[in-house]
């Protein structure tokens, strides 16, 4: 079976400044894929997927998106519809409930939400990353790290999504929780058949989760094939990675 | 080789500058066109009417009964220097309603507002949450910019009324103790010679004023470049470049609305 293409970015560049954040970068995603996105901190990972998701223009490129080049707006709105993102700083509102934050897209969208179903359907999503559904109607602030992590990924599921995007989802917790999130995310992307992108650092989640892996140096790819052919790849920056 | 120096420098601000405008011209654009396409999220705009209106209430009045009061001591001194002491009430209240009243409100909403709302959108910045408002479907400019704009531009005649009748009875309260004048008379004084135009210029003032103060609070909170320190620089410019184009407005808006 040949599998559908999602996600193709051609030779992107992005300039801010005089400085090249990303030089050339191409990469093909396919449908039920798991893309994780490796390099160190300032590598130009989270710009990359800000390009893709057009919050931040790019110098030159293309970016398609099944099969269509998205460059008009009313086409990246659309693009964005299919998307789940949960991003690195978590993006929590803090001024709202949990529910209501993971509800946020159908409830300040709709014309007429319905809020007791949205508010049921966001209780589901919040069992389904493994949370207590008794902190629906706290603040984001109430909860520790670990669990507004969850509060982002279940908010990123909620509308079902074509495509998952996590950036960095296990920066900044215990390793005990970072296991629980990985494991969490392996477990939504099997599940669900989704096609996802992960960005991180942690080479040994890149290993456990990917079907494919992009290894960015300075803005550029410097590395990419699957699990297997990391573990045998001579290139120097990736052994890095792999030593510790 | 010095001249060459100066001429660049001049051309580089003046470059900057213009940039500067165009990236203002284009927020206001968007904001405008924005507001025109909807959606209006009306519980966020109730919401920020009582956030920047009503919570400003006791500080814009407290404000307002102390100028009320000094402006009618200083103005009794000097007309007393020409026999003319009975002008305390009118002049106190053409005062506060012309002037006054709308500056300093003007003044304390850029403090209080501008540095709020600049701080909450640019903190919103740099932990994502703006991006992450497009992700959901949802414009930043509807959803924070127009509610926090329109608050502001509702707001400011409605508080600046309020300091109009708070400044005339701060001076109402001095004028009946301390310069000893008949309540009843200080009252009628003061309504005899104000007029309608008056304080509807002041309230017109306001309006602008009130533009002025959400639209720069929220351009610096969303042009907010990174991390805390980031956070501080642009509320500070939303604060400085709101009170001093405040002020401008005021000498332009004078001008227009002056009647000779
Ligand atoms: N708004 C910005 N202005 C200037 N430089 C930026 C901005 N955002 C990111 N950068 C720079 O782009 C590079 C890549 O950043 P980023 O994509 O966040 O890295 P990471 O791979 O850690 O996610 C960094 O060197 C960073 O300093
Ligand atoms: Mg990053």
């Amino acid at each position: 079976m040949i599998k559908k293409t999602k996600i193709e970015v051609n030779s992107l560049n992005k300039i801010l400044g005089s400085k090249e954040i990303l030089k050339d970068v191409s990469f093909i995603l396919e449908q039920e894929e798991h893309l994780v996105i490796i390099g160190s901190s300032g590598a130009g990972k989270s710009m990359l997927i800000k390009c893709i998701l057009g919050l931040e223009n790019i110098n030159s490129g293309s970016i398609f998106f099944d099969d269509n080049l998205i460059s008009e707006n009313s086409d990246k709105q659309k693009f964005l519809n299919k998307l789940g993102v949960c991003f690195q700083s978590n993006a929590l509102f803090d001024s709202y409930t949990v529910w209501e934050n993971v509800a946020f897209k159908s409830l300040y969208n709709l014309s007429s939400p319905n809020i007791f179903n949205l508010k049921k359907l966001a209780i589901e999503r919040l069992e389904e990353v493994g949370l207590p559904t008794n902190i629906a109607e706290q603040y984001p602030s109430e909860l520790s790290g670990g669990m507004q992590k969850r509060v982002g990924i279940a908010r990123s599921m909620f509308s079902e999504p074509d495509i998952l995007i996590f950036d960095e989802p296990t920066t900044g917790l215990d390793p005990i929780m970072s296991k629980k999130i990985i494991s969490l995310i392996g477990k939504i992307i099997k599940n669900s058949k989704k096609t996802a992108i992960t960005i991180t650092h942690d080479i040994n989640l890149a290993l456990f989760l990917a079907s494919k892996i992009i290894l960015i140096d300075n803005g550029k790819v410097e590395w990419s094939g699957t699990p297997k052919q990391a573990m045998l790849s001579k290139n120097k920056l990736l052994n890095i990675f792999l030593n510790g | 080789m010095k001249i060459v120096f100066y001429i660049e420098l001049v051309g580089q601000t003046f470059l900057i500058f213009l940039t500067k405008v165009g990236i203002f011209s284009r927020f206001f654009w968007d904001i405008l066109s924005q507001a025109l396409r909807g959606p209006f999220y009306t519980k966020t705009f109730l919401n920020q009417l009582v956030q920047i209106g009503f919570l400003s209430l006791p500080v814009v009045g407290l404000t307002a009964v102390f100028t009320g009061a000094a402006l009618a001591l200083q103005i009794y001194s000097g007309g007393m220097r020409f026999n003319a002491e009975s002008v305390v009430p009118s002049i106190v209240a053409i005062g506060i309603c012309r002037e006054l009243g709308p500056v300093l409100c003007g003044l304390i909403m850029a403090g209080r507002v501008a540095s709020s709302i600049s701080a909450e959108i640019g903190t919103m910045k740099v932990t994502e949450q703006i991006d992450a408002l497009y992700t959901l479907n949802t414009n930043p400019y509807s959803f924070l910019v127009v509610p926090r704009v329109c608050a502001c531009i509702l707001s400011l005649p409605l508080l600046t009324l309020t300091s109009d009748i708070l400044g005339v009875f701060g001076g109402f309260l001095v004028g009946v103790s301390t310069l000893e004048f008949n309540p009843t008379n200080y009252l009628l004084n003061t309504v005899k010679f104000l007029e309608l135009a008056d304080v509807i210029s002041g309230l017109i003032k306001a309006v602008f004023f009130g533009l002025i103060i959400g639209v720069l609070g929220t351009f610096h909170g969303l042009n907010t470049t990174v991390g805390a320190r980031g956070v501080g620089k642009s509320t500070i410019s939303a604060v400085v470049w709101s009170s001093i184009s405040v002020l401008a407005a005021n000498y332009i808006l004078t001008e227009a609305l002056f009647n000779k």
